[in-house]
C-alpha cells in the first residue's frame, strides 16, 4: 500500500470559520512536504493527521478508517507543534516522557533518550539534566524533536521544524529528520517554507491554499474563477493575465485550481511564440526566481513568478542549456487548459 | 498595654517550657489540620482537574457554585455538619460528633471549594499546546491528569497554602463539631477563644503566637518544596 493517509471530503471548522475543505487527498509514504502561505491550513491539517482535532468527512490511515480509532492510531503518529511546548522538567524527562508511557524499561529508555539527543546534535552529558528553562529557543526546539524521535513513530508530523532556528540548528534538525526516515522507515510529513530542502529531501509535496489541498507538488491558481461570457470556459483574471479552465464535472465550487508541474513548459519570453500557441493553452509571462535540484527525479525544478503567482516546473539539463535558462531570465509558461483541475 | 508585653513573654516561656495541656492542643491542631489538608487535596485535586479540563453541560454552574462556596462562613459549615453527624442525624451512628474525625470532615468541606476552584482555574489556564503535546506523546486518562497537575504545580501550591490558611485559622467548625474538649478536641484556636473569654489575654496571645509559628513552619516547608521543584 502506497498511501499512508487518504482524505475524502474532509472539512474542519474553527467555530463558523471554515479552515479546511479537502475534496480528495492522498498522502503517500515517504518524506512529504506541506507548503502554502500563512493561514492556508498547514497546522490544522497536521493536527488532524495527528488525530488531535475533530473533523467531518472521511480519513483513512494505513488503509483503515480512522473513525473511533483515533486513540489507538495516535500511538504510532506524533506531531511536533509549530511552537513546541516543553514540560517543566529536565531535558531527560522531557525526552523520556513518551517512552515511560509506553512502558519502556529503565535501560531502554536511557539508551533511546541518549540516541535521540545525539540525533539532534545535543550531547547527552551536557544537556540531559538541564531544566527546561535553561535552554535556548533552538535547543528547546531540538529537545522537542528528540522527544518525538525517541518514539520511533510510523509517522512523524512536523510543523515548520526549522523556523526560528539558526542555520546550524536547522541543518541538524533536517539531518535528523532524513535519518529517521531512512533508519526506521518513518513517513515524515513536514510543513515548511524551506523549499530548497524540500526539493532535496521530499518524495512528494502537498500544496495548500485557503484550506484546499493538492498533492504531487501541484501549482495552485486561486480564484475567483468565473464562467467567461465570450468563451464559455472558466476564467480567472486576478494574476495579471487570464487563465482558463474547462468546465469541470463533479467539482462543485471553483475556489482554487491546480496544475501539475509536469504539464508546464517554459520557454524564453517571445511575443510571437505566445501568439502562436492555440486556444488550448494557458500562457503567462514571468521571471525565473529559483532553480533547485530535485533529488527524487535527479532533475531540476524551476520556480517562475508570474504576477505574484509561482509556477514550478521540471526542466531537463538539455532544455536549460538550449535556452540559457537561469534565475532572472524572463520566460513564458505554457500549460494546457485541460490540465487545470479544480480542487 | 502591659498584658500584651506580658503575653508575649509568657508566650516565649510557654513555647520553651510547653506544659502538657498546651502541648495537647498543639498536637490536636497538627493532627487535625494535616488530616483535613490530606482529605481536601485527595478530593479537591481530581475534582478541580475534572472541572477545569472537561467540557460538559452544567460545568459553568458547578464552577460558579464552587466560587460561591469560597465565602462559606465557618459556622454555617459547622451547623450543617453538626446536623448530619449528631445522634439524630443521618450519619449519627458513626459517632463523629465531638471527635477529631468529625472536625476534619467539617474543615475539609470548608477548604474544598478553595482547592477545587483554584485547581480548576489553574487547569483551565494551561495552554492548549500542553494538551496537544501530551496527546501526541501518547498520554491519556489519568496520566494526562497527573501531568497536567504537575505542570501547574506552582498554582496548586498556592491553592494548598491558601486552603491551609483557612483551615488552621478557623474556629467555627472546631468549636461546634469538636466542642473544645480538653485533652481531646481542644485546638489552639478554640483554646484562644476560651482563654480570651476567661480574661487570660496573655495565654491567648501566647497560643496565637504558637499558631503563627506552626503556620510559618508549614509555609516555609511548602516554599522549600516549591524551590526544590524549581531548580
Ligand atoms: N485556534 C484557532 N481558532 C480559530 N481559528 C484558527 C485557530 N487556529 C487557526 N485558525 C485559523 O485557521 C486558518 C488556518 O490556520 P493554520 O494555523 O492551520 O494555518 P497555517 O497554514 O499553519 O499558517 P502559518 O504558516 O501561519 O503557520 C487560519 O485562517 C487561522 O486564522
Ligand atoms: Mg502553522
Amino acid at each position: 500500500m502506497k498511501n499512508i493517509y487518504e482524505l475524502r471530503s474532509l472539512t474542519h471548522k474553527y467555530g463558523s470559520h471554515a479552515t479546511l475543505g479537502i475534496k480528495s487527498l492522498d498522502i503517500p509514504k515517504g518524506v512529504v512536504g506541506l507548503v502554502g502561505p500563512n493561514g492556508s491550513g498547514k497546522s490544522t491539517l497536521l493536527k488532524i493527521l495527528a488525530f488531535l482535532l475533530p473533523y467531518e468527512g472521511k480519513m483513512s490511515y494505513c488503509g483503515r478508517e480512522t473513525a473511533d480509532k483515533e486513540r489507538e492510531m495516535r500511538k504510532s503518529v506524533t506531531l511536533l507543534l509549530q511552537e513546541p511546548y516543553l514540560l517543566r522538567r529536565s531535558v531527560f524527562e522531557n525526552v523520556a516522557y513518551g517512552l515511560t508511557l509506553r512502558g519502556c524499561s529503565r535501560g531502554e529508555t536511557e539508551a533511546r533518550v541518549s540516541d535521540s539527543l545525539a540525533r539532534v546534535g545535543l550531547p547527552f552529558g551536557e544537556f540531559a539534566h538541564r531544566p527546561w528553562y535553561r535552554l535556548s529557543g533552538g535547543e528547546a526546539q531540538r529537545v522537542s524533536l528528540a522527544s518525538r524521535l525517541a518514539l520511533r513513530p510510523e509517522v512523524l508530523l512536523l510543523d515548520e521544524p526549522t523556523a526560528n532556528v539558526d542555520e546550524l540548528s536547522a541543518a541538524k534538525i533536517k539531518d535528523s529528520i532524513t535519518k529517521a526516515a531512512r533508519d526506521w522507515g518513518s513517513t515524515v510529513i513536514a510543513a515548511t517554507h524551506d523549499l530548497v530542502w524540500l526539493y532535496e529531501a521530499a518524495t512528494d509535496i502537498v500544496s495548500l491554499y485557503e484550506g484546499r489541498a493538492a498533492g504531487g507538488a501541484a501549482n495552485l491558481i486561486p480564484g475567483p474563477w468565473k464562467i467567461d461570457e465570450t468563451d464559455g470556459r472558466f476564467a480567472t483574471t486576478g494574476w495579471g493575465c487570464k487563465f482558463l479552465a474547462n468546465v469541470a464535472s463533479g467539482a462543485e465550487d471553483m475556489t482554487c485550481a491546480a496544475v501539475s508541474p509536469g504539464d508546464i513548459t517554459i520557454r524564453p519570453a517571445d511575443d510571437e511564440g505566445i501568439a502562436a500557441t492555440g486556444k488550448g493553452f494557458n500562457r503567462a509571462r514571468g521571471v525565473i526566481t529559483q532553480m533547485s535540484i530535485e533529488k527524487l527525479s535527479g532533475g531540476i525544478v524551476a520556480a517562475v513568478n508570474c504576477g505574484g503567482l509561482t509556477f514550478r516546473t521540471r526542466l531537463t539539463r538539455g532544455t536549460i542549456a538550449e535556452y540559457g535558462l537561469c534565475p532572472g531570465v524572463e520566460v513564458d509558461a505554457f500549460f494546457p487548459v485541460s490540465s487545470v483541475k479544480f480542487i | 498595654m502591659d498584658y500584651i508585653t506580658e503575653g508575649f513573654f509568657r508566650a516565649l516561656g510557654l513555647i520553651f517550657s510547653m506544659n502538657e495541656e498546651t502541648w495537647s492542643a498543639v498536637r490536636t491542631t497538627m493532627r487535625l489540620t494535616m488530616s483535613s489538608m490530606a482529605l481536601t487535596l485527595l478530593i479537591g485535586l481530581p475534582l478541580g482537574f475534572a472541572l477545569g479540563y472537561h467540557e460538559f453541560r452544567g460545568r459553568r454552574i458547578i464552577r460558579t457554585a464552587a466560587d460561591t462556596l469560597l465565602a462559606l462562613p465557618t459556622v454555617v459549615v459547622g451547623l450543617i455538619v453538626y446536623a448530619f453527624i449528631s445522634n439524630r442525624g443521618p450519619l449519627g451512628k458513626w459517632q463523629l460528633l465531638f471527635s477529631v474525625k468529625g472536625m476534619a470532615i467539617g474543615q475539609t468541606i470548608l477548604a474544598l471549594p478553595i482547592v477545587v476552584a483554584l485547581t480548576a482555574s489553574a487547569i483551565e489556564n494551561l495552554e492548549e499546546r500542553l494538551r496537544f503535546t501530551l496527546l501526541t506523546l501518547g498520554a491519556s486518562g489519568w496520566r494526562m491528569a497527573v501531568t497536567c497537575l504537575a505542570e501547574s504545580r506552582y498554582a496548586l501550591l498556592v491553592a494548598a497554602m491558601t486552603a491551609y490558611g483557612r483551615i488552621v485559622a478557623e474556629v467555627g467548625v472546631s468549636m461546634m463539631i469538636g466542642g473544645n474538649i480538653k485533652w481531646h478536641t481542644r485546638t489552639i484556636t478554640t483554646a484562644i477563644t476560651l482563654e480570651t473569654g476567661k480574661g487570660d489575654f496573655a495565654l491567648g496571645i501566647a497560643l496565637g503566637l504558637l499558631l503563627l509559628l506552626i503556620s510559618f513552619a508549614v509555609n516555609v516547608g511548602l516554599s522549600f518544596v516549591k524551590h526544590r521543584t524549581d531548580s
